[in-house]
């Protein structure tokens, strides 16, 4: 059981910054995940804390230690790779139980240890084989149980799920949420995955370029978004964003092509910050609704209809901007249409065109 | 390793034909001295030549072991064999190790200047080696062979070990000092058993270029009882006479050990252990 501190992380390579003074607290007991787009240095960051590379220039502490100086195998933590890292020479058995052998745990110890992690796994009929002969999912159980076995202070995770297919994702998905929550460890999980961190984490770190945008809740972060990265970023579809005018008494919104639409008293007061400027205008999914009479209704030309079966997701055009909007299942669109969108704008984001921060709270 | 060979109309036969031409090359010379070793030296002198021995004696074998003390070069070879390549596989595998993993500047440059000091002319080391043994007081003793020949050995086995380890994930090993491992146990635990193709290659490599080194075995251990088998076998030969026939039988005790050693070490050169420890 430890707390993950990262105070003002930075890591090069060379001469090329990868991670710009990152500051993490991640608590004990915590599940973390890191998130962001290829390259931003999810790994790079994991690697640090797991000792796989030095750090550059801060302090790391795990359980209220600076481990900066200690090598991988002194920080009491355990990694599941992306791509499994299981000893193609040893069997199951001994792949789980090589962490504890050069521990020198004595035999039967070990044996039992073996036996528990195994079941918990439901891999104890696997213990004999060698990681050959294992399919994709049975050899992450296994990556798992060379994990859990030696009850670190810390579980690592870099994109353990990526080479599964969906189905086996999800499953091991949950099975991963379980685990956290038999042993209570604390855990720092890489994914590019934003399905994986919203359900998986207590809290989020999204990273762009080596800067960290923001680490709170799954819900915050979905919410109140600090920027129009995080808020493209979490949620899926993603938000739609709008650059646009906005007057000083903030009655209608233009989106282009003399398309203006109307806004609500209450929205008002949300549209505040936005009074007289211009702003990127941020609205998730569901707040574009079907609807005709309402507050903020207009027309909207559809561009593309996506069934998921318990919704429809209709592309639709209004003005300049294109926006994605949730409809029932039976919305009965087709492209080429023209139907009425009602824009809950009292659920807007507003962002500042230029340096991207949220204007909204 | 896949090379890109020119296209030839016939490459099956091409092949073939060139497979068949390294074995007679290879094959035939040793058994000509198999044949050689069971004749009387009248019938090898004798005209027309007989291929075949035409009364098979073992009287040669004898020989080989009452003229000499050819046990104890046997056993100093085998000795020296043993050692230099032991010395030359721990210290290539820590060098090859180095240029794979540790982010050295110019690993490239490293490896191909190490591969040229192999192209030195043996001859032209003879005489420093010379004295620096003698400075030493190592003439005549085991390590005077085994050093030097642990260092010739080491460009080329290096070189075998650094495109084995290259092909092992870095995960691996990771993986493993995570697990509790230094950088040298992980590459104890984990990267030599998943390269022992590579690292029994090299291995071979560099007992047989000490089981043959005939130059610098001569120079640096000239007394009778610290010679090995190639210095060993021209002791046969008298003043006036070259009793072939016994030095045949010489050469075959000489060349059995290295063969049975490389038949028992043959299914692990060929073995292909890494599968399946990584997703693909
Ligand atoms: N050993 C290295 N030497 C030089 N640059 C490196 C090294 N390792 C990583 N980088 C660079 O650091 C940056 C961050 O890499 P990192 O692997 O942490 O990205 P990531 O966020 O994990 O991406 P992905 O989602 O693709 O795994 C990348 O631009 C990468 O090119
Ligand atoms: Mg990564």
């Amino acid at each position: 059981m430890a707390a993950v501190e990262i105070r003002s992380v930075r890591k090069s390579f060379g001469r090329v910054d990868v991670i710009h003074g990152i500051d993490i607290t991640v608590d004990d007991g915590e599940f973390a995940v890191l998130v962001g787009p290829s390259g931003c240095g999810k790994s790079t960051l994991l690697r640090m804390i797991a000792g796989l590379e030095s750090v550059s220039d801060g302090e790391i502490a795990i359980g209220g230690k600076v481990v900066n100086d200690l090598p991988p195998r002194e920080r009491d933590i355990a990694m599941v790779f992306q791509d499994y890292a299981l000893y193609p020479h040893k069997t199951v058995a001994e792949n789980i139980a090589f962490g504890l052998r050069m521990r020198g745990t004595p035999k039967p110890e070990m044996e039992k240890l073996v036996r528990e992690a195994s079941d918990i796994l439901q891999i104890g009929h696997l213990l004999e084989r060698k990681p050959g002969q294992l399919s994709g999912g049975q050899r992450q159980r296994v990556a798992m149980g060379r994990a859990i076995v030696r009850r670190p202070k810390v579980f690592l995770f870099d994109e353990p799920l990526s080479n599964l297919d969906a189905q086996l994702r999800a499953e091991m998905r949950i099975e991963i949420k379980k685990l956290h929550q038999r042993f209570g460890t604390t855990i720092v999980y890489v994914t590019h995955d934003q399905i994986e961190a919203m359900t998986l984490a207590d809290r989020i770190a999204i990273l762009k370029g080596g800067y960290l945008q923001q680490f709170a809740s799954p819900n915050t972060c979905y919410a109140r978004p600090v920027n129009r990265f995080v808020a493209g970023f979490i949620g899926s579809p993603p938000m739609n964003f709008a650059e646009t005018d906005v007057d000083a008494g903030i009655s209608r919104l233009s989106l282009g092509q003399g398309l203006s639409v109307p806004v609500s008293p209450e929205a008002r007061q949300r549209l505040q910050p936005a009074a007289g400027r211009r702003v990127v205008l941020g609205l998730r999914p569901e707040h574009v609704k079907p609807g005709a009479g309402g507050p903020s209704s207009v027309p909207a030309g559809v561009e593309l209809v996506e069934p998921l079966g318990s919704e429809t997701l209709v592309l639709l055009r209004l003005g300049d901007a294109l926006f994605t909007g949730r409809f029932p299942a039976e919305a009965g669109l087709k492209p080429g249409d023209t139907t009425p969108v009602d824009c809950a704008f009292a659920n807007a984001h507003l962002f500042d065109p230029q340096s991207g921060q949220a204007l909204t709270a | 390793m896949a090379m890109a060979l020119p296209r030839f109309p016939n490459k099956r036969k091409m092949i073939w034909l060139a497979a068949l031409i390294v074995a007679a090359n290879g094959f035939l010379p040793v058994l000509w001295i198999l044949l050689t070793s069971v004749k009387t030296e009248t019938e090898l002198m004798r005209l027309p030549i007989t291929i075949l021995p035409a009364a098979p004696t073992l009287q040669n074998y004898v020989r080989v072991f009452t003229d000499q003390p050819i046990h104890l070069f046997l056993w100093n070879s085998f000795a020296v064999a043993v050692l230099s390549t032991a010395l030359c596989i721990t210290v290539s595998a820590l060098a090859a190790y180095a240029l794979v993993r540790l982010r050295l500047p110019a690993p490239g440059l490293i490896l191909s200047v190490l591969l040229a000091i192999a192209m030195f002319p043996l001859i032209s080391l003879v005489v420093p080696l010379f004295q620096t043994m003698r400075s030493l007081e190592l003439l005549n003793t085991w390590p005077a062979l085994i050093l030097p020949y642990a260092v010739l050995s080491m460009p080329v086995c290096t070189m075998v070990l650094v495109s084995f380890f290259q092909d092992i994930p870095n995960d691996l090993e990771n993986a493993a000092m995570i697990d509790g491992c230094t950088r040298v146990g992980a590459l104890w635990h984990v990267v030599i058993p998943l390269t022992a193709p590579g690292v029994f290659t090299a291995a071979i490599l560099a007992f047989v270029n000490c089981w043959d080194e005939f130059l610098l075995a001569l120079t640096l251990s000239s007394r009778v009882v610290k010679r090995t088998l190639p210095v060993g076998i021209t002791l046969y030969q008298g003043e006036f006479a070259f009793p072939w026939p016994i030095i045949s039988a010489a050469l075959i005790v000489a060349i059995v050990p290295v063969s049975i050693l490389i038949a028992v070490f043959q299914d692990r050169v060929v073995g292909g252990l890494t599968s399946g420890g990584m997703k693909g």
